[in-house]
């Protein structure tokens, strides 16, 4: 059975983007463009992983994050951002993984979902 | 001297008036202390064959010496002869342009070596009396060897000697040693008020001279400090300008960046899309332009981002040859088909400890500077290995080189020779080496030959885990 991920992305083209890439690898993938609709799905579906961006309209990506973690503390997170600078605020507690985008490669994301729920 | 024929008292008060009108005009020390001599030395009236001015320190130390008139007989019969066929008035020898034969005898050059401490004398000693008291004491023939041992071979042919304080801004300052040798004519009483008036009136004028000496130093200090805070001013202002820039430059890098992130992602579909599916060539070529402008915009944009945040290393185990062959999967097909050729010898065994993205930033800008410089049918050599202690990764080309003569300005942000450059890219690399990484990076270039990049990295205990994002 397909592991399911939630990517919570406010860049429309972007959704498509990510949604195309790791579905061509296997994955369900289910977006929405702000942090409190990713909230609302949470509740209602089981989720195998998070891909999250940090800049976003109503809720910011670290709000969303912390109360994903108040909901289900081990679901792994992927922070899935242009700014490089917040890279160290993160790595110890927020997420599991911090992947700043790229054009060049979606690999990067793609490797770090496989090394953290397989697939 | 003209006024020679006048008498005594008339010639007395023409000098006093003289002097004093030649002290009132100046606030020069120096030609306060030249116009106090000359006066006292000057004609028959005062009756004085030599003076001596000495200043006297805070800690009572005697020096700073100027005299006027001859050492010895022989020179007074010089200097005499000397003056009167001059003809020269008591103004025209108040001026500088006289010091110079005034001042370059025996006797004046001597004074000038004199120290001497007042403190050291006994207290009947008539000069440290004369400045303590604050009294003009006159020694006779017989007790002109009373004065310091310092003076005593000036002394020899005076028949009288006279010693003078002056008292400058309230405190004894300085002092007038002043005799009749040569000619031995008596120091009258009229001779010492006269010297008494000249005295306070100079040091009147010097007490001038010096606040006006260090009012003129203090005008200079606040205008120094001010002309500094000027500069000051003017470096904040380019500062706030640069913070301004900065910050706008950084929100646009931001803004530019999610849209090249989607673009290039795209294309990049599309060309996978050419590779699996048989499709007009034009559209893979066409789509690999996308990537490769984009990844060039990218570039710009992180070489600003990085220049606006200094941001440590997030470092990681890094197969080297593979971070090669992403790095180049698109950029060699656009080195290819510029008619440049591009060599790789990678060893597959090779892992970095690095920052990956930012080992990323460094590959790709040298070797974006090499694909600038190159020439028609150039070419590209990417070397890497490792020794016990380093992992070198050198990226040379056959390109136009750099000048010798700029080739240590490279490396300073803004500093670029191309036209669409902004200058970012070696400054940033060299901070990623050698700040972040603890590395270093080595350039070798030669004109019309081609330049060659050496970047070593020291080695570190692997252990990938360390800088893995667990999170607590």
């Amino acid at each position: 059975m397909a592991k399911k991920i939630l990517l919570i992305e406010d860049e429309a083209n972007q959704r498509i983007l990510y949604t195309e890439t790791l579905e061509k690898h296997g994955y369900e993938v289910e977006s929405v463009s702000n942090g409190e609709d990713g909230l609302k799905l949470l509740e209602e579906k089981t989720f195998d992983l998070v891909i999250v961006d940090i800049k976003m309209p109503k809720m910011s990506g670290l709000e969303t994050i912390s109360n994903i973690l108040g909901q289900r503390k081990n679901l792994p997170v992927i922070i899935y951002t242009s700014y490089p600078q917040y890279k160290q605020d993160f790595m110890s507690w927020a997420a599991d993984a911090y992947i700043i985008k790229s054009s060049t490669s979606l690999d990067e994301l793609v490797s770090k979902v496989k090394e953290l729920i397989g697939g | 001297m003209k006024m020679e024929n006048k008498d005594k008292l008339d010639y007395g008060i023409y000098l006093l008036d003289t002097i004093c009108r030649g002290l009132q005009a100046t606030l020069n020390a120096d030609k306060i202390v030249h116009i106090v001599l000359t006066g006292l030395t000057a004609g028959a009236s005062l009756g004085f064959s030599r003076a001596a001015l000495f200043f006297i320190n805070e800690s009572g130390l005697l020096h700073k010496g100027r005299g006027i008139g001859p050492f010895d007989p022989e020179e007074a019969a010089k200097i005499w002869s000397d003056l009167t066929s001059s003809a020269a008035t008591l103004e025209e020898m108040f001026e500088n342009s006289h010091r110079r034969t005034l001042e370059s005898q025996r006797f004046p050059v001597e004074i000038k070596t004199i120290t001497c401490e007042i403190s050291k004398l006994s207290d009947d000693n008539p000069l440290k009396k004369a400045i303590l008291k604050n009294e003009i004491v006159v020694l006779k023939e017989s007790e002109r060897f009373l004065v310091p041992q310092e003076f005593h071979r000036f002394v020899k042919y005076s028949n009288e000697v006279v010693i003078a304080p002056v008292k400058i801004s309230g405190r004894v300052s300085a002092v007038v040693l002043a005799d009749n040798a040569f000619h031995q004519r008596k120091i009258s009483q009229e001779t010492l008020s006269f010297l008494s008036i000249i005295l306070n009136q100079a040091g009147l004028a010097l007490s001038n001279a010096f606040a006006y000496e260090n009012t003129k130093h203090n005008l200079e200090q606040l205008r120094h400090l001010n002309e500094k805070l000027r500069q000051m001013q003017e470096d904040l202002l380019v500062c706030e300008r640069f913070a301004a820039a900065g910050r706008i430059s950084t929100y646009l890098a931001h803004e530019i960046r999610n849209p090249l992130a989607t673009i290039g992602g795209f294309a990049r579909q599309i060309l996978e899309i050419c590779k699996e599916k048989n499709v007009d060539p034009r559209i893979s070529r066409n789509a690999r332009v996308i990537v490769n402008e984009v990844r060039r915009l990218e570039l710009v944009v992180n070489n600003l981002l990085r220049f606006s945040f200094k941001q440590p290393a997030q470092k990681e185990s890094i197969h080297l040859r593979d971070l090669f062959d992403e790095l180049l999967e698109v950029l060699s097909i656009n080195i290819n088909d510029s008619g440049a050729n591009l060599k790789m010898e990678v060893p597959d065994d090779i892992y970095i400890f690095a920052d990956k993205v930012q080992l990323g930033e460094v590959i790709y800008n040298i070797i974006h500077n090499s694909h600038e410089s190159m020439k028609p049918g150039g070419s590209i050599f990417i070397k890497a290995g490792e020794n016990e202690k380093d992992i070198w990764i050198e990226i040379a080309d056959t390109g136009y080189g750099i000048p010798e003569e700029i080739l240590d300005q490279i490396f300073n942000p803004f500093f670029t020779t191309r036209s669409d450059g902004l200058g970012l890219g070696l400054n940033i690399v060299k901070t990623i080496v050698e700040e972040n990484h603890g590395g270093k990076i080595e350039i070798c270039s030669q004109v019309d030959v081609g330049t060659s990049v050496k970047i070593t990295f020291p080695k570190k205990e692997e252990d990938g885990k360390e800088n893995s994002f667990n999170r607590g």
